[in-house]
């Protein structure tokens, strides 16, 4: 799949969306945070996936 | 980690959402779980070997079980102390006050609560028994919590008839105080579906979705989070939100009501059942029954559209409630172009391209 990036676009309008403060806080959030996982590392195995790190309706804004 | 939403009071609530997918049921008797079948619930999860279990004291209006029956919940998560009990409850607020908080507070709780936007919207569709609106008392119960150090997240129901207000929902929410914040689109499982005038459409909920983005740039605060749109970013970093809607993960999800009776997640309603903790003895047993293996299969069982996906493996064809029969081979997500549009928009922005 293509894959949006924040470096190497000249473009005016990315930049300055780019150094968005809410938007960087975002990524980092999603760099650092338990709540994100690498498409990589989501395994479609039944017993691994079982009690994944997952979360359903009411947990994620929760803590 | 196991995770369990508990209905102890059934569907019985104080209030009368204009929406509420629970008004095929009764929600004004009050039905309370039974400190037996309560005691039977963390006997079954005692069988479970991991060590940490979420627990979301959920109805109907949870807080409508009384205090006695929290206590109890204590009593028994210091009985089966070998497990690391993580509580949660999600409540209308409308009856908290400095006991519950304090409470709360005390056991660690997290809290959220249902809050749909502003004033203006939240008293539109979130009504008493007498139909007046609740968010007065809503508010009120919210700054009790706050009182306490407890800073509820947010989950906002958007519909039909709201969608078109994102951003008074937003700023409302805002001015409220509220910085972790969710958006439900309302998708109807209640029985009078073709004629629900509260659903939302796939082009209303990606409008919705593009004006929320939009707003959240340009208040440009770090310190606003919202699910929706760190759930799309993180697929613009080839990542994925832990979240059940995006990971086809919601056979991790059990309802057990006040009688024990076993459901999937409650946005499914009661057409399928996994029996009672009353009679199955293990989890094993639970997950070992026909039942629960061929519902599993069913609901992984993908479309012809999402086999060339490209958001194949962040979107695992969206949640299980909100798929629709069709002549793809299995039920689509009903909110699937909005997801590939908003993605395609949020990348193209990001990118300098629109």
């Amino acid at each position: 799949m293509k894959n949006g990036s924040l470096q190497g676009n000249t473009n005016e309008n990315q930049s300055s969306i780019s150094s968005n403060a809410a938007l960087q806080g975002a990524f980092a959030r999603i760099e650092a945070g338990s709540d994100f996982s690498s498409i990589n590392n989501q395994s479609s195995n039944w017993s691994d996936s079982l009690w994944s790190n997952s979360y359903s309706d009411d947990y994620y804004v929760d803590n | 980690m196991g995770s369990f939403q508990v209905k102890i009071v059934g569907d019985y609530c104080n209030l009368r959402c204009t929406y509420c997918r629970n008004r095929d049921f009764d929600q004004n008797t009050k039905t309370i779980m039974t400190l037996e079948t309560l005691e039977r619930f963390f006997v079954f999860l005692n069988s479970l070997p991991q060590e940490k279990i979420r627990v979301s004291w959920h109805g109907g209006e949870p807080l409508l079980a009384g205090k006695d029956f929290f206590n109890q919940i204590i009593r028994l998560e210091k009985k089966y102390s070998k497990k690391e009990w993580l509580n949660s409850v999600q409540t209308n607020a409308t009856l908290i006050d400095h006991e519950w908080a304090e409470f709360f507070s005390t056991n660690k709780f997290s809290v959220g609560v249902s809050v749909d936007g502003s004033e203006r919207t939240h008293n539109g569709a979130r009504l008493n028994a007498i139909k007046q609106g609740t968010y007065s008392k809503v508010i009120q119960g919210v700054k009790i919590l706050r009182c306490h150090n407890i800073y509820p997240g947010i989950i906002c129901t958007v519909t039909k008839k709201t969608f078109k207000y994102a951003d008074e929902m937003l700023h409302g929410l805002l001015d409220a105080g509220f910085k972790g914040i969710a958006f439900n689109a309302f998708y109807n499982t209640a029985s009078e579906g073709k004629r629900d005038v509260y659903g939302l459409t796939d082009e209303e909920w990606l409008c919705f979705l593009k004006k929320i983005f939009e707003t959240w740039l340009t208040l440009n605060n770090p310190e606003i989070k919202i699910r929706e749109l760190d759930g799309a970013l993180a697929w613009v970093k080839s990542k994925a939100a832990n979240y059940c809607m995006y990971k086809g993960t919601c056979y991790q999800w059990f309802v057990i009501d006040y009688e024990g009776k076993i459901y999937p997640c409650e946005r499914l309603g009661k057409a399928v059942t996994f029996g009672s903790i009353n009679s199955l003895k293990t989890f094993d047993e639970l997950i070992n029954q026909s039942v629960f293996v061929e519902w599993k299969k069913s609901i992984e069982r993908m479309p012809q559209k999402c086999q060339d996906c490209k958001l194949k493996m962040l979107c695992h064809n969206g949640c299980v409630s909100h798929r629709q029969a069709n002549n793809e081979g299995a039920p689509l997500y009903s909110y699937c172009e909005s997801r590939l549009k908003f993605y395609d928009y949020i990348n193209d922005r990001i990118n300098g391209r629109r």
